[in-house]
């Protein structure tokens, strides 16, 4: 490649640019017109911040456009600004220390946003300034001496407006000029206190780290109150301590507070560097999102536009997912029918591959609408500008129990599906109150839950106590689970998740309009990522979920239950042998619907799932389920939803009963114990019903939530959040049972 | 006086940062030090937080941290 390569040159060849700028600066805009759809979307190792890379194609070739988070300062004392320090450092395994940086900034806020170009000038890399929204800047009739700017740093800038792709063309040429030119900010001159401290902390940490620490992190450790790159230091940590105390000690002798040296020293050169350089400070702007917030951060009238707001986004993703869903579900059962026709030769194969594989790519196809309405609706509040004010409006509400205002969002989405709800997640920057608001998002009762309820309040419920108690129980159920995830909060927040919280610290950006293309974007990432991430997971559980309700299968059963049912016929009309055999001929007459229920009730009763249910019914009889009740909540452990369709095939009713058939009602209305001390008593009593509907609603049934769960944090937090709410919801059936039968409901 | 004591709408400066506190160093790093023109801008509707404006910028913060910085109030 080029003899111009500055000193770290790639080894596979290809150069990597890395993109870097504060929150709110258009920098996502920026990163999807250079590269367009040549984006990739991962995780950086070990930590579950978000890694996008992208292909751009500049002056000296193709290089990798690394999109590093959004940070306001290097301080390393977030998870973002750790990745950040360790990207631009090159210590992250499998990535070299980046070629260039693009810093984007944002040119209505020059000077807190060249604060963290400061930081990153101690790296001495090539870097290129991309003055963005330059039209906020014009609108509010200011401007800025770009060449006497250019000047006084001495890199390449370019102003930009990403929304329309105006000035990229440009910011490519620019890239490829700071790369061959090696146009390197210009660092402050430190006092020299500072940089006898630097270098006596760069001697301590000598021999005592994998990698040479960079002068950037020396400095880390010095300003910051409890820096993340002091984990690099491996041993020798007392001299390196002994070193950061007493360069601390320097500072304070020149009359700065540690803590704050950097930023004091760090702006009072930018006052000067900028001194000139901004012209003609006009209001107009600042003036319309000042008005705009007296409306929508009003005590009254904001609320009421929040809620209308949040209403739309909650219907949006309970009811207008709703076709969507419905076209997935017809087309599943479209190719499970065709492909079954080809396969009906070999019956295994047919339900392996119709119900197992293709139901396990409908499983997580059917929650692409949910995903991709939500998502849009989430960039549209993120890129307006609102998303923070929420969070303002909302944060006392969720605060106080270790979530914060940005919970809101995720746990409203999580009434409709705690999938879409769970990656709603991504926009809270704490990764504390995040990890606590995915663990309780389940919690949330979900549009899969509805039918289950609707089912067992309208057989048991309702036809004794009338429409208003129904509603009211309905209601009850779907408030239990937020009433448990407040206190769950709390004590995870208290308790169990030991990390520290941050503060609360949001910066409120001006209102701007949305660009439609990195709406798009944004909802392509977040299904194509789903789809990756938990898409095999979720296949799989189907797979095996179908494997335990379809072995063991000994054909001699299905013989037996068809010989005893076709005597049970004969001998209930001894005179109609000829026309009994007739209709079993005929695979449509009702005999032989009949018959194949029979025959598919006889299989799954006697299933693996089967056993495992019969296995531990003894553990549910606290709760007063019998062991059909059992197998059907084992079966639905992978999908709530199945337990309507299971209990319809456990009953002899078949798979296709809903949550409104009567016959499934009935039946279950009129099943008895048959044996055992409460023999020929109904075993669907009122405290049952109930227990049944506490167990599901507190219970985490969903193979996709704990697969989404896994990826989103870790396999340790998904199966600790499975087994806590299969705990929870255990307790709490037993409970309303015992209660409930002892006040003799 | 402390910064959440101050009324909706008047300004006031910053007299000083507690920069023990981690919050004192991010706010640093917006800027907020001291000598530092600050508006409280906003009250949420529960109370907390609050929103405060300086430099160009609006920034939200619970009033228990907006506790660590002292100032002096501005007649404006």
């Amino acid at each position: 490649m080029a003899t111009a390569t500055p000193k770290s040159p790639s080894k596979s060849g290809v150069k990597q640019i890395a993109l870097i700028g504060n929150p709110n600066t258009g920098k996502t805009s920026l990163f999807n017109c250079l590269t367009g759809m040549r984006q990739r979307v991962g995780n950086y190792p070990g930590v579950t911040v978000e890694k996008k890379l992208g292909t751009v194609h500049l002056p000296m070739g193709q290089a990798t456009l690394i999109d590093l988070p959004g940070a306001y300062s290097l301080s390393a004392s977030s998870l973002d600004e750790r990745v950040a320090v360790d990207v631009l450092s090159g210590h992250l395994p499998g990535m070299e220390r980046p070629d260039a940086v693009v810093c984007v900034v944002d040119a209505t806020n020059l000077k807190r946003n060249l604060f963290l170009a400061l930081q990153i000038a101690e790296l001495g890399i090539p870097m290129v300034i991309a003055l963005n929204l330059w039209d906020s800047l014009e609108a509010r009739g200011q401007t800025i001496d770009v060449e006497e700017l250019e000047k006084r740093l001495g890199v390449p800038i370019v102003s930009t407006v990403g929304r329309k792709g105006i000035g990229v063309a440009e910011l490519r040429e620019a890239i490829g000029r700071a790369f061959f030119q090696e146009r390197c900010m210009a660092p402050i001159k430190w006092p020299e206190e500072v940089n006898v401290a630097v270098k006596d902390i760069q001697f301590a940490t000598e021999g005592h780290t994998t990698f040479p620490l960079t002068e950037l992190e020396i400095r880390r450790m010095l300003f910051d109150a409890s820096s993340a790159v002091m984990n690099r230091v491996e041993s020798g940590q007392d001299s390196v301590r002994a070193a950061i105390s007493s360069g601390r000690e320097k500072l304070r002798k020149l009359g700065y507070n540690p803590m704050a040296a950097e930023a004091v020293i760090c702006y009072k050169h930018l006052d000067k560097i900028l001194d000139g350089v901004i012209g003609q400070a006009g209001e107009e702007k600042e003036r319309k999102s000042e008005s705009i917030d007296r409306l929508l951060l009003h005590r009254g009238w904001g609320l009421v536009a929040f809620a209308s707001l949040m209403y739309l986004v909650f219907q949006s993703v309970y009811t207008w997912a709703g076709p969507l869903m419905d076209v997935i579900d017809a087309g599943k059962s479209w190719v499970q029918g065709i492909v079954g026709g080809w396969l009906s030769a070999y019956p295994m194969l047919q339900s392996l591959v119709a119900d197992g594989v293709i139901e396990g790519v409908g499983a997580f196809v059917i929650f692409l609408p949910q995903i991709l309405i939500l998502f849009f609706f989430i960039s549209l509040l993120e890129d307006t500008g609102y998303m923070a004010r929420a969070a303002f409006l909302m944060d006392r509400l969720f605060g106080w129990c270790g979530l914060n205002g940005k919970s809101f969002v995720p746990m409203l989405s999580s009434y409709a599906c705690a999938i879409p709800g769970i990656l709603a997640t991504r926009t809270i920057e704490d990764p504390k109150a995040r990890l606590v608001t995915i663990l309780v998002a389940p919690l949330m009762s979900c549009s899969a839950r509805l039918p289950v309820y609707v089912l067992l309040i309208g057989a048991f419920v309702e036809p004794v106590y009338g429409p208003f108690i129904a509603g009211l129980v309905l209601f009850v159920m779907h408030l239990l689970g937020l009433a448990l995830a407040v206190p769950a909060a709390w004590i995870l927040t208290k308790f169990v998740v030991k990390t520290k919280p941050q503060p609360f610290l949001i910066e409120m950006p001006p209102y701007r309009v949305p660009r439609l293309a990195d709406v798009l974007y944004r909802m392509w990432q977040a299904g194509r990522e789903f789809v990756e991430r938990a898409g095999t997971i979720i296949l799989a559980i189907t797979v095996i979920v179908w494997a335990m309700l379809y072995f063991p299968r000994p054909d001699a059963l299905a013989e037996d239950v068809a010989r005893n049912f076709v005597s049970q016929q004969i001998a209930a009309n001894p005179d109609s042998v000829e026309e009994i055999e007739a209709l079993l001929a005929d695979p449509e007459s009702d005999i032989s619907i009949e018959l194949g229920h029979a025959i598919d009730s006889a299989y799954i009763n006697q299933s693996i799932m089967a056993r495992v249910g019969k296995a531990i019914q003894p553990v549910f009889a606290l709760a007063g389920f019998d062991w059909k009740i059992t197998v059907g909540v084992v079966a639905s452990f992978p999908a709530r939803e199945v337990i309507i369709s299971t209990l319809g095939i456990i009953y002899s009713l078949g798979g296709d009963v809903d949550e409104e058939s009567p016959d499934l009602k009935s039946t279950l209305a009129n099943a008895k114990w048959q044996e055992g001390e409460r023999a020929g008593q109904s075993i669907f009593t009122l405290p049952v019903a109930l227990a049944i509907m506490v167990f599901f609603a507190l219970c985490q049934q969903c193979g996709a939530t704990v697969a989404v769960i896994a990826k989103e944090l870790s396999w340790r937090w998904a199966a600790g959040s499975f087994f806590s709410m299969t705990l929870l919801a255990w307790v709490g059936a037993v409970m309303v049972y015992q209660i409930g039968t002892a006040i003799g409901l | 006086m402390r910064l959440d004591e101050i009324k909706p709408g008047s300004h006031c400066r910053v007299t000083m940062v507690n920069f023990e506190q981690s919050i004192g160093q991010r706010l640093a790093n917006f800027g907020l030090l001291p000598g530092q023109i600050v508006q409280l801008a906003q009250v949420a509707p529960l109370g907390d937080p609050i929103a405060i404006s300086f430099a160009g910028q609006k920034i939200s913060l619970r009033r228990r941290e907006a506790a660590t910085v002292e100032v002096e109030p501005l007649a404006v």
